[in-house]
């Protein structure tokens, strides 16, 4: 720890040269902006659209929100760090989460630090908070030890300053729960809900029976409500996606958006009658952004369910694939923008929106930028929602399933270009030898490509980006001082094809709808999720059966499945080659109507795990959001089993971005298990270190006591890596 | 705390009424004194044996021992000498008794066990073998108080209504007799007392529904000699007694006789040789409420009384009841205590004490029954006072809950209930382990029905019990002056359902908390001398006896008993869980105790429930408050004695039919409800039981593998 005195403030904080120069120095009191009372830290910064970090009395600077604040900008003013030396930093701190329960586990968190203490998760959704400069943990809370569900991944918490006198809170969601927890001691704050949880289900209309209703994504604070979205299932029976506002100091739910919108409200002409009693999905998983001056909360939505069959959802399905801004106090709708009509291939939004500040023919204008899956942003003024860059409604190709519903056009903006590939073809195939082009070809003999968005089909048709993107949950960082927008992205193509539903019930025709998605149609895995193939050697009835029921690392929970499928389809997976054994009566069941389900998430890759398309694989692009440009784009990632000729080409990716005012744009996010560091003008990269698993997760940075540091959850579990249970924490070294 | 009670209604606790329970007098057939019982040497013992041979340790159960090699002086030194593990995590109760170097103790079931009194050397054991299904008929818990002992015969009262005689050499029975209709909720709960060569025994069932008595059987053939009944029969039929005769008078109405009019004496007894009385104290009515009872009115004699009854006949010679009319299970079977105090006129009168549920303390002329004094221990709101003239409590009217609900302290748990009272002749205190807690009580919906075989019987609405808060109650030792009426100290207890006293010569009292300690306090001041952790709750009470010159102090611990099994939050609080073991300390005692009983198993969550199921969660609740609450407590939170059904593990939960309704776990003591409650029911239940689970605080963090510690610099190779 270094004394104040020989870190003066101002080369901590790059005070010039964003105009905080009053933030810089202390102006702010308090020091903090992303705390819930707002207003004097927002004031204090200026050119910061939703008011980044500011510098507490003690040399602290927190990274108080997830990706940074709640204008979700993934930027901060620290500049400790910066061009010249980032090459020195070096680990300070290792925080081991804890024995690994799965290989396949993840941890997707973005972890806060509020006045010297940083709060994260673990890959089971267990809460800690660390002495943010030695790593040394203060507590740990587990969620699922008091009955919350298990869920897949988390991506973070919510601080809040709490009532008055009684100080601060963390909003923890974990399966149905949201938790509210005192952030001194990670107890549940009992007046809070029932015991210190409310219930994430409330004001649901249907489908809420279940595990699968999850706030995986932290929500964002207005005044005295905390402002959530949802992940549900993507299948039949899934709940609808409404947007929900619970009261931080009681849990009641004070306001709800209906996202399938009930008779007689807004959108409910664009789908049949009464679709919000059984349709669901529309739902908001990816995160919240809030513009607390204007007091609107912008919401990304995915598609409505089942995710790739929309024969009884006829309509335009708002306000799924939207961009909803709310009015934080009320829920009321301001605008909305969908971005796919009637989504057939699971293109949800993926990430929240970025609050940027951009200008446009001499006029500074306060603008909200959505990236897509597809490859794409799309820049809105925050206020009335008019487009910045025209966006034009294109013909894209019809229905070729009998009973198929399709949107006759889809919109695309005109600028910036996409940041990704478009439109996959045959000379795209990449040139690995004539046994592989032979056996790509037959894999891809009949499947249809060459436009955008083909609908499902029997034969097979071509995404690209795939289902996952193009731009992902990382997000998007944007930095007022260059003006441009930081999107890392991936390119490779995926095939969707339909099947019949099996005729009757049969558990084969269960296993395909809730689990051929990830584990393929013939038990033998894909991408998603492992092989099924002698899983009863594996593991016991009861293993699977809770499984199933629980869920457990990445595996969702079915306990909204009747307990006599769950048996059904125990006595499946223990036997497949005898359905007979486990026929039962799924027909009979409200919702399993569809009469066709998908065969899967097929990613096309070589048996090497690459994608077979020729490079890039993996990007990192800036935008110059005032233009309308790409300023630079670079191949970003690098597959670890890769060699020689093989790098440099980039590689899939997870996990977004942070820049700062040190110049510098730092990313961990791919497979080989390196943070990098990136001069925010060029893309030349500047500095790389290992981590201990590949970092699926968006970086934080901040300040202990004058120290600037950069953290990294390193939770592997995604493309075939391993996974890993620690967080790493970088700094110059003492005494530089 | 009458303050919060609005909230909880625990009145149920009902329960409160505790275990049911009986006793008799301890009388060992040997002499007693006609003055104050030898207070030193007992029957049969020689000076460097002195023993605890009777429930009270004498005809008077004062609870008190002459033995002071352990005072006040060296208490702290006091140490295990040895243990005993009881082999059962259910409720201990009972009193151990010591004859001639042998410790004779019951515990749960009525199962007795014989140790060598100065090496914990076992000698026998005795399981009369209760069957297990029988336990829905007792209203808390599977306990019992304790057994006499007369010429070499231990007697025993079962939870199934046996009375046995067994060898108290070999612990063989003798002889064994039934004393109740086993067709009816009858138990006995409470140790007989033998009496001029009777032993007598009462019965508990009164919040079921019985019709209270008390019988004397022959010592020798186990020949019933007497039974007199404390409540009338049906008026058609002839009274057995003549002051049946009189009591008839006192009851309106035809609901009483059909449920049983209650009145059971299923805990105190004392007895006066000089006067040749035996004093008994009968239990509340059946049902509760006194409007459904006996509407009209009516004393209702002889419920919540104090009786003296000769010995040889069972004739009553006189009685006092405490509360008339009693509508809150305000029993008057609490400790009674033979005393003679010096009132002031300079001559010494010989007394009848009793501190009771209904919060005042009583001082009647042991010879007459005549009320000498009485005032209130506790708060008190139900009465305003004592009318000295009458005899009658001044009613405030607070406590009628004939229309409305209506709160009032105490409640049915009692401001004192089985725990027992002790009485120092050296200080002139008694020692009360009292307790402060209101009682709330709903009338049950009209028309009352009641039910045979119900859990319940009480003319309350049980359904409305839904938590204990463990704010709403508190206990505390209270030394008591008999003569001026009034509190001389108190010390604070962190809960209620606080072990028995036992005071000694040494200027000591003894007592164990519900919260596992065993404590020694200075009997002038209540100063706290010694300490001793005995890793379970503590209910019962201690003794203290002394074998070739050594002097021991014996507690039976093992949390349980009506408030582990109701209490809900309040029982939980105390944070203990069940596990029997006798604990048996010396001067300078270095023994290790038993294994301490297991910790709460891990919580399991069941499958949550949906917004939709709230209907039928709250009717859930409701059942499980009228059939699952007296033993698994209020608002369905474990107590550490039963398990926590919030929490239980799959198997117990797919199973959950075939173990409520089909009996699956009867012979762990969870009986069948097959007939009483439906498939639609037990799914409600479980409903209730998810619902109960989520809304459960945190636990806190258990211990974890040690935090992973930070890791410094060195890491993954970094590249500059």
């Amino acid at each position: 720890m270094r004394p104040i005195d020989r870190l003066p403030l101002a080369t901590l904080v790059a005070c010039a040269a964003t105009g905080i120069a009053v933030a810089c120095l202390g102006g702010n009191g308090s020091g903090r902006a992303d705390r819930s009372a707002g207003g004097a830290a927002d004031a204090a910064l200026g050119a910061h659209p939703a008011g980044p970090a500011a510098t507490g009395p003690n040399g602290d600077v927190d990274w108080a929100a997830y990706l940074g604040d709640p204008g979700r900008t993934h930027h901060s003013p620290l500049a400790q760090i910066d061009r010249t030396n980032v090459a020195r930093l070096e680990p300070v701190w290792i925080y081991d989460t804890g024995p690994l329960e799965s290989a396949l586990s993840q941890i997707q968190s973005n972890p806060i630090v509020i006045d010297g203490v940083l709060f994260g998760t673990t890959p089971r959704s267990q809460v800690f908070a660390l002495d943010a400069a030695t790593g040394e943990e203060r507590w740990r809370f587990d969620p699922i030890a008091h009955g919350s569900a298990a869920q897949g991944h988390n991506r973070g918490l919510v601080y809040w300053e709490g009532p008055a006198g009684e100080g601060g809170r963390l909003l923890a969601a974990c399966g149905q729960d949201l938790w509210a927890l005192d952030a001194k001691t990670g107890r549940p704050i009992e007046s809070f809900g029932r015991a210190g949880r409310t219930d994430l289900r409330a004001g649901l209309a249907h489908g809420a029976t279940g595990g699968d209703v999850t706030s995986p994504t932290p929500g964002a604070i207005f005044e005295d409500l905390l402002i959530v979205g949802t992940k549900v299932g993507e299948t039949d029976g899934a709940a609808p996606g409404d947007i929900r506002a619970f009261d931080l100091q009681t849990g009641a739910m004070r306001w709800i958006f209906h996202t399938i919108p009930r008779e007689g409200e807004f959108g409910a002409e664009t789908w049949p009658k009464d679709a919000w009693q059984t349709r669901g999905g529309a739902n908001s998983w990816s995160g919240v952004t809030l513009d607390r001056e204007r007091g609107l909360v912008f919401l990304p939505t995915g598609s409505a369910t089942p995710d790739f069959w929309g024969g009884d959802r006829a309509g335009d399905n708002l306000f799924a694939n939207s961009l909803l801004a709310l009015d934080a106090r009320t829920g009321e709708r301001r605008w909305h923008f969908q971005f796919v009509h009637h989504d057939l291939w699971d293109r949800d939004l993926p990430a929240p929106p970025t609050l940027v500040t951009i200008e446009r023919d001499g006029r500074t204008i306060d603008a909200v930028a959505q990236t897509t899956k597809a490859g794409y942003v799309y820049v809105f003024e925050r206020e009335s929602g008019e487009p910045v860059f025209e966006i034009e409604e294109r013909p894209v190709p019809g229905a070729l399933v009998d009973g198929q519903f399709v949107s006759k056009t889809q919109p695309f903006p005109v600028a910036p270009p996409p940041y990704t590939r478009q439109r996959f073809d045959l000379s795209w195939l990449d040139d690995r030898g004539a046994a592989f082009r032979k056996a790509q070809l037959e894999r891809l003999a009949g499947v249809r490509m060459g436009e955008d968005y083909i609908p499902p089909s029997l034969e097979g048709s071509m995404m690209f980006p795939a289902f996952d993107g193009g731009a992902e949950w990382g997000g998007a960082a944007f930095d007022s001082e260059t003006g441009l927008l930081y999107v890392n992205a991936n390119e490779l193509p995926a095939v969707l094809r339909l099947m019949e539903r099996p005729k009757g019930f049969n558990p084969r025709g269960l296993y395909l709808e809730k689990c051929g998605v990830c584990h393929g149609p013939n038990l033998e895995g894909t991408g998603v999720g492992p092989s099924l193939i002698g899983l009863g050697e594996r593991r016991d009835v009861v293993g699977i059966y809770t499984m199933i029921a629980l869920g457990g690392g990445r595996m969702p929970s079915f306990v909204d499945l009747p307990l006599p499928l769950i048996e059904r389809l125990t006595a499946y997976l223990l036997n497949p080659d005898d359905p007979a054994k486990a026929m039962a009566e799924l027909d009979a069941r409200p919702g399993a109507q569809s009469k066709y389900v998908t065969a899967g998430y097929v990613y096309l890759r070589d048996e090497q795990g690459i994608p077979i398309n020729t490079p890039p694989w993996g990007t990192l692009t800036a935008i110059d959001l005032s233009a309308g440009t790409i300023r630079w784009q670079i191949p970003f990632g690098e597959y670890p089993q890769l060699e020689g000729a093989g790098r440099g080409k980039g590689s899939e990716n997870y996990g977004g971005p942070v820049v700062t005012d040190g110049g510098l744009l730092f990313i961990a996010a791919t497979p080989d298990a390196k943070i990098r560091a990136f001069d925010k003008r060029t893309g030349e990269r500047l500095w790389e270190a290992d981590l201990p698993a590949a970092g699926f997760a968006t970086p934080s940075t901040y300040a202990v006591a004058g120290r600037q540091y950069l953290v990294v959850a390193a939770g592997g579990g995604k493309l075939g890596q391993p996974a890993g249970s620690k967080y790493v924490a970088f700094a110059l070294p003492d005494g530089d | 705390m009458s303050g919060r009670l609005s909230l909880w209604l625990m009145l149920m606790l009902a329960l409160g009424c505790e275990a049911p329970r009986t006793n008799g007098p301890e009388h060992t057939s040997q002499k007693v004194a006609a003055g104050p019982p030898a207070a030193g040497a007992v029957e049969g013992s020689s000076d460097r044996r002195i023993g605890w041979p009777a429930h009270g340790r004498n005809a008077w159960e004062q609870r008190y021992s002459p033995l002071d090699q352990i005072n006040t002086l060296n208490v702290a030194e006091l140490g295990l000498a040895w243990s005993a593990d009881l082999g059962t995590n259910r409720g201990i109760e009972a009193t151990p008794l010591v004859v001639d170097g042998v410790l004779y103790l019951s515990s749960a079931w009525s199962v007795v066990h014989a140790f060598d009194a100065a090496t914990g050397r076992p000698l026998w054991r005795h399981d009369p073998k209760v069957p297990r299904e029988r336990a829905k008929l007792f209203c808390c818990g599977v306990v019992n108080r304790g057994v006499a002992h007369s010429r070499g015969r231990i007697f025993l009262g079962t939870l199934d209504g046996r009375l046995v005689a067994l060898d108290a050499k070999t612990g063989e029975r003798i002889w064994e007799t039934l004393t109740v209709d086993p067709e009816k909720p009858y138990s006995i709960t409470g140790a007989p007392r033998v009496v001029r060569g009777n032993v007598i025994i009462g019965n508990a069932g009164a919040d079921l529904g019985v019709r209270g008595y008390v019988s004397a059987y022959d010592r020798d053939t186990g020949h019933l000699v007497w039974r007199f009944y404390t409540v009338p029969g049906p008026p058609s039929q002839p009274q057995e007694s003549e002051a049946l005769l009189r009591a008839l008078p006192t009851w309106k109405g035809d609901l009483w006789w059909q449920v049983g009019g209650g009145g059971t004496v299923w805990d105190s007894m004392a007895y006066d040789e000089a006067l040749d009385l035996l004093y008994i104290g009968t239990g509340n009515g059946s049902p509760w409420a006194r409007h459904l009872r006996s509407p009209g009115g009516g004393d209702n004699l002889y419920l919540s009384s104090i009786l003296a009854l000769r010995p040889e006949t069972g004739e009553l010679v006189w009685h006092y009841q405490t509360t008339p009319g009693d509508g809150w299970d305000f029993t008057a079977t609490q400790s009674l205590i033979v005393a003679d105090l010096d009132l002031g006129t300079g001559e010494k009168r010989r007394v009848v004490m009793q501190a009771p549920k209904n919060g005042f303390f009583y001082v009647l002329d042991a010879k007459t029954g005549e009320l000498i004094s009485a005032k209130p221990f506790v708060e008190v709101t139900w009465a305003s006072g004592v009318d000295p003239k009458t005899g009658r409590p001044i009613e405030t009217g607070r406590g009628d809950y004939s229309r409305q609900p209506a709160t009032i302290s105490p409640g049915p748990i009692g401001a004192h209930t089985w725990h027992s009272m002790a009485f120092s002749p050296k200080t002139g205190l008694a020692y009360i382990p009292a307790q402060h807690v209101a009682g709330y009580y709903a009338p049950a919906p009209q028309p009352f029905t009641p039910v045979p075989g119900s859990p319940r019987n009480t003319g309350i609405d049980l359904t409305k019990a839904r938590q204990f808060p463990a704010d709403a109650a508190a206990g505390e030792l209270i030394a008591w002056d008999p003569v001026a009426q009034k509190k001389v100290w108190g010390v604070p207890r962190d809960t209620i359902g606080n072990g028995g006293v036992l005071t000694t010569a040494g200027l000591l009292v003894f007592q164990g908390t519900a919260t596992g300690r065993f404590i020694a306090h200075h009997a002038r001041g209540g100063k706290r001398l010694w300490e001793y952790d005995a890793g379970t709750g503590i209910i019962a009470a201690p003794i203290s006896y002394a074998v070739d010159g050594v002097q021991y102090v014996a507690i039976a611990a093992g949390w349980g008993g009506g408030f582990a099994l109701n209490g809900g939050d309040a029982a939980a609080a105390a944070g203990v869980r069940g596990g029997g073991r006798l604990l048996v300390f010396k001067l300078g005692g270095v023994a290790k105790r038993p294994a301490d009983p297991s910790p709460a198993p891990p919580r399991h969550f069941p499958l949550r429930p949906t917004f939709d199921d709230a209907p039928e969660i709250e009717r859930g609740a409701a059942l499980f408050s009228e059939y699952c609450a007296a033993c698994h407590g209020v608002g369905a939170v474990g107590g550490g004695v039963t398990p926590d059904l919030r929490f239980s593990p799959p198997a117990i939960r797919e199973n959950f039919a075939q173990i409520v309704n089909g009996g699956a776990l009867a012979g762990k003591g969870m009986p069948a409800f097959a007939g009483q409650l439906a498939p639609r029911d037990l799914e409600a239940i479980a409903l209730y039981l998810a619902d109960r689970a989520y809304a459960a605080p945190a636990q806190p963090a258990p211990a974890r593998p040690p935090a992973p510690a930070p890791v410094p610099v060195p890491a993954p190779n970094v590249r500059r």
